[in-house]
């Protein structure tokens, strides 16, 4: 392919980037207003279980329009991208309800500082994390995006069914306890998955569902009620459950100190590192996003670090990991997006479709030629995560002061809203429904032991898994050999094997040494 | 005085519903529309339809200066979405943008809607297949690519949607009128034109069958070639492009949106809004947000419109029975859908008789179970009441009541309990319905939310 010599190209030009020029354009007030207010309207609509930083994007971009300054619109567009997904992580780390399926993996570390009365602290790690985790994304983004389009090119179905795999093997190393209930809340997970219609024919996949007359039954369950169900009416019969002062408020906010927040990512600055490039990689990957890349982090934080046993109970690098990763993914989105103009999500679609608006047409011709418009846009995605650390700021003051209110008035908020963000998202009454019951669900598996991160897990990648299996299968015509045979699928492979037989193996020749 | 306040809400409810009663018979269309008009878009947010259905309510929203609101209701392959605007209530406040795969989803028994379950407005849109390659690939013309199909039967793979998708049919019926078998390519089923793009560019695909407009990035930067479009003339966007009829085979398939009302709206509704929406499509605001998205424009009329659909209803049964679509969309080397439920019920059996095995290790005690369980009782019961309620009694009302209600049994005075439910039912209320335009359940009521 002939533009992989547009990343040298532009790191040799990066010394001529007029970027006084840039500053000078993108820091006036006309800019800069509206691009904070777009990102103030990200972080609140993240914050809201139940609407998307999709929906966030598509209502921001027929007012970007209006503004007179095209970099303006531009702005906006993007900073209201990156925010809805950091905003995400503050719900899911107070109340534990993920604002989106991205903050998941917030509900575990995140959460658990809240209730030791340090979520103050675990979010302002967030927000640093986020911000550093997108400023790598789009480093990447800006220094190696054609070569890395062209290697998320080679993933073909069995390549992604692999990767889906590789996550599912994630469930066992998120859950604490037992291993085999880790497994039955996984598989539990993929099979409500398989309710609706089949991912690869597109046709009812139970027909006695059709019999009951149920055209909802029919699409199947969304992904949102469900989580919003399983952590936050779930979290609410807990809280009813334990007995707690209901006047008293439901969160202790600490102080938040900046200078032990950068303290605390000096400490852990590999797992960030790592976990912001891991996140570019996997959202890079147009068939995977930032749900996955956050739990892919998750698990590899976990995996490599000295201290397994915290991560559930608190473990400050299991709140860096997924928080650097997600953010990060969402600028590794736009790579395959930029270089062929081929969107990987919904949300990377809503912005491709703007940029066209713009007169941007994202393709190789892209990062040919003079680069005037692709590095507007890279300096507005940089100076995107600065501004980040402002708008984030003020999110979690304001949701932070919401929370000193009186647990009682917190917890029917928060079922009034799970009840509205699940009947928004489709406008329909079923999705409330199936909301309240995986909320009953939710509370009763965790009483008997079973992790719900698991579920979460087989939800999100049981799909991914299961189409591209199929899909693989058709394309090579019933040949299995191509799935253990191609370079990557190998590479995966070895990386499952390591991930699920390196510790126990390692442990194994520990204790035959300790023994001899 | 409890019972004088229960007296004075009935009468007021009652009165209140028969003015209602009596506002409903008065000649529907002097009035319409009374209130928001919801206009169902079968495609999630973002995409192609989805851009075009935002398009008419804005452009009906001015017309009639009442609010248009665009809903998605996606799933089943855009059975659920047509399904939601053909029973809906047809009193005109509910319009479906319709498109393509209702002339195809009933022969293969995804659903039973057809375009005789609509009374048809207008065809606003239509884009005619294409075959894609990428521009280093051997072929030049169609003819070159079918015959090498012809050559090695059952090698070449291609996409652009899910099996029985558009672009499925529109290639199999070009397959067809060029003298080939259907399963002479391989289709591989992908979720939309995008992906199977990037699977095209990465080598995986030999060809893609999807509308010119979904490549026009691509088609610009000259990373991909149109085979043959097949349209009865040349797109007038795209001169260049040769059509199938030309290269020889004469085949056409078109997808189309348009907008269509539930069965039984009165007639003189339809009317109206078939009036006003022919007024938008001539406007020169249609054509050019058709022309910056790439999209074709293409108008028929009431009549003109049923009669194309029901053409294409003839067309495509006959493509969907000879790729024998209508016994099933599976085959073709797939393990089928059934193959990983087994799989999950088989490991759910084996792995939770193990763990059952190994005795339960539930965390209560069982004492302790009755006592959570009586403490949960009320408040499941209250989250059920209050579900069932938004249904029939309507939002506001009932979360004002939850809120109210389950603040103060947990100890709030009256007065704070119901500042909170007021304070929340704000918040919702311009979040929700004025920000984001989200339709919360009216109830019998009437309210506004």
């Amino acid at each position: 392919m002939g533009f992989h010599s547009s990343p040298l190209r532009l790191l040799i030009n990066f010394h001529l980037w007029d970027r006084q020029q840039v500053l000078a354009e993108l820091l006036t007030p006309a800019v800069l207003i509206p691009w904070l207010a777009a990102m103030a309207f990200g972080v609140f609509v993240g914050a809201t279980p139940g609407l998307t930083a999709t929906m966030a994007v598509a209502l921001i971009v027929p007012i970007s329009f209006h503004m007179s300054d095209p970099n303006a619109g531009l702005a906006m567009i993007i900073g209201v991208s990156f925010t809805a997904i950091f905003a995400g992580d503050i719900p899911a780390t107070y109340l534990r309800i993920p604002g989106t399926p991205a903050s998941a993996a917030a509900t575990l570390d995140g959460h658990e500082l809240a209730k030791q009365g340090k979520g103050g602290f675990a979010l302002m790690l967030d927000l640093f994390c986020s911000c550093i985790g997108g400023l790598v994304g789009v480093g990447l983004l800006m220094l190696v995006a054609s070569p890395l389009a062209s290697f998320a090119l080679l993933f073909s179905d069995f390549e992604y069914f692999w990767l889906g795999v590789l996550g599912l093997s994630m469930s066992a190393f998120v859950t604490q306890g037992s291993t085999g209930r880790g497994l039955i809340a996984a598989m539990f997970g993929v099979l409500i998955g398989t309710v609706g219609m089949d991912v690869v024919t597109g046709s009812p996949r139970y027909p006695i569902l059709e019999e009951l007359g149920s055209v909802e039954l029919m699409r199947g369950f969304s992904f949102i009620p469900i989580m919003i169900g399983l952590f936050g009416i779930a979290e609410v019969l807990r809280n009813i459950k334990t007995d707690v002062s209901w006047s008293a408020s439901s969160v202790e906010t600490s102080v938040i100190s900046v200078n032990e927040t950068l303290l605390a990512m000096w400490k852990y600055k590999f797992t960030m590192l790592v976990s912001s490039v891991i996140g570019t990689l996997i959202g890079a990957l147009p068939g995977a996003g930032a749900d996955v890349a956050a739990w892919g982090a998750y698990g590899l934080a976990k995996k490599t670090s000295r201290d397994p046993d915290k991560f559930g109970s608190g473990a400050i690098e299991g709140v860096i990991a997924p928080t650097s990763a997600n953010n990060a993914a969402v600028a590794g989105a736009w790579i395959p997006a930029l270089v062929f103009g081929v969107p990987g999500d919904a949300v990377t679609a809503i912005v491709l479709g703007a940029m066209l608006m713009y007169d941007i047409t994202p393709g190789p011709e892209l990062f040919q030629g003079d680069m005037t418009q692709v590095r507007g846009i890279f300096w507005i995605a940089f100076f995107t995560q600065l501004l980040l650390l402002p708008a984030g700021y003020f999110g979690l003051k304001a949701f932070g002061v919401l929370l000193r209110l009186p647990r009682r008035f917190v917890l029917a908020a928060v079922v009034v809203f799970s009840v509205v963000g699940a009947y928004a998202l489709n406008n329909s009454l079923f999705d409330v429904y199936v909301m309240l019951a995986f909320g009953l669900v939710g509370y009763f598996l965790e009483s008997n032991r079973i992790p719900l991160a698991p579920l979460i897990l087989g939800l999100i990648l049981g799909e991914l898994v299961e189409r591209k299996f199929r899909t693989g299968l058709i394309s090579s015509g019933g040949d299995f050999t191509p799935m253990f045979t191609r370079p990557i699928c190998i590479g995966l492979i070895a990386l499952l094997v390591v991930m699920l037989a390196g510790g126990p193996l390692v442990k194994a020749i520990q204790a035959r040494k300790a023994a001899a | 005085m409890s019972r004088w306040v229960f007296w004075l809400v009935a009468c007021s409810a009652m009165s209140w519903l028969s003015i209602q009663a009596a506002a409903q018979e008065s000649p529907a269309s002097r009035r319409y529309p009374e209130r928001t008009v919801t206009v169902v878009c079968p495609w999630s947010p973002g995409g192609g339809t989805d851009r075009v259905s935002r398009f008419w309510a804005g452009a009906l929203e001015k017309e009639f200066g009442k609010p248009f609101v665009v809903v998605n209701r996606t799933g089943g392959a855009g059975a659920v979405g047509h399904f939601a605007s053909a029973y809906a209530k047809p009193d005109g406040h509910t319009i479906g943008m319709i498109t393509f795969e209702l002339s195809t989803m009933h022969r293969m028994r995804i659903s039973r809607l057809t375009y005789e379950d609509y009374e048809c407005l207008l065809q606003v849109n239509a884009d005619p297949a294409a075959i894609i390659v990428r521009n280093d690939a051997p072929w030049q013309t169609l003819g070159e690519w079918v015959e090498d199909i012809r050559s090695r039967p059952g090698k070449m793979r291609m996409s652009g949607t899910a099996t029985g998708g558009a672009w499925d049919l529109a290639r199999a019926g070009l397959l067809q009128a060029a003298g080939l078998p259907i399963d002479s390519v391989v289709w591989v089923p992908h979720p939309g034109a995008a992906p199977s793009l990037l699977e095209l560019m990465g080598g995986h695909l030999d060809a893609v069958c999807c509308s010119v407009p979904e490549v026009a990035s691509q088609l610009e930067n000259e990373q991909v070639r149109v085979l043959a479009v097949m349209a009865e003339q040349r797109m007038a966007e795209y001169p260049d492009l040769q059509t199938a009829k030309e290269q020889g085979t004469d085949w056409v398939a078109v997808g189309w949106r348009g907008l269509a009302l539930p069965k039984g709206t009165p007639s003189d509704i339809v009317t109206l809004l078939a009036d006003r929406c022919a007024k938008i499509a001539a406007s020169d605001d249609y054509r050019d947000f058709m022309q910056t998205n790439g999209f074709g424009i293409k108008i028929r009329t009431t009549s003109e419109f049923t009669d194309f659909l029901q053409e294409q209803d003839e067309q495509w049964k006959s493509v969907v029975e000879a790729a024998g679509y209508d016994k099933g969309l599976t085959g073709n080397n797939d393990p089928g859908p059934l193959a990983l439920p087994w799989v999950l019920v088989i490991g759910l059996v084996v792995v939770g008789g193990w763990e059952l095995a190994r005795g339960p290790r539930s965390a209560d005690t069982p004492t302790n179970r009755t006592r959570s369980f009586a403490k949960l009782l009320p408040i499941c019961i209250a989250l059920i009441v209050y579900v069932v309620a938004v249904t029939w009694l309507g939002f506001a009302v009932s979360t004002f009541a939850f809120v109210a209600m389950t603040t103060w049994k947990l100890g709030a005075k009256l007065w704070s309990a119901s500042l909170a439910a007021g304070v929340i039912l704000a918040i919702v209320w311009l979040l929700f319905v004025v920000a984001f335009q989200v339709q919360l359940p009216r109830g019998v009521l009437g309210l506004p939310f």
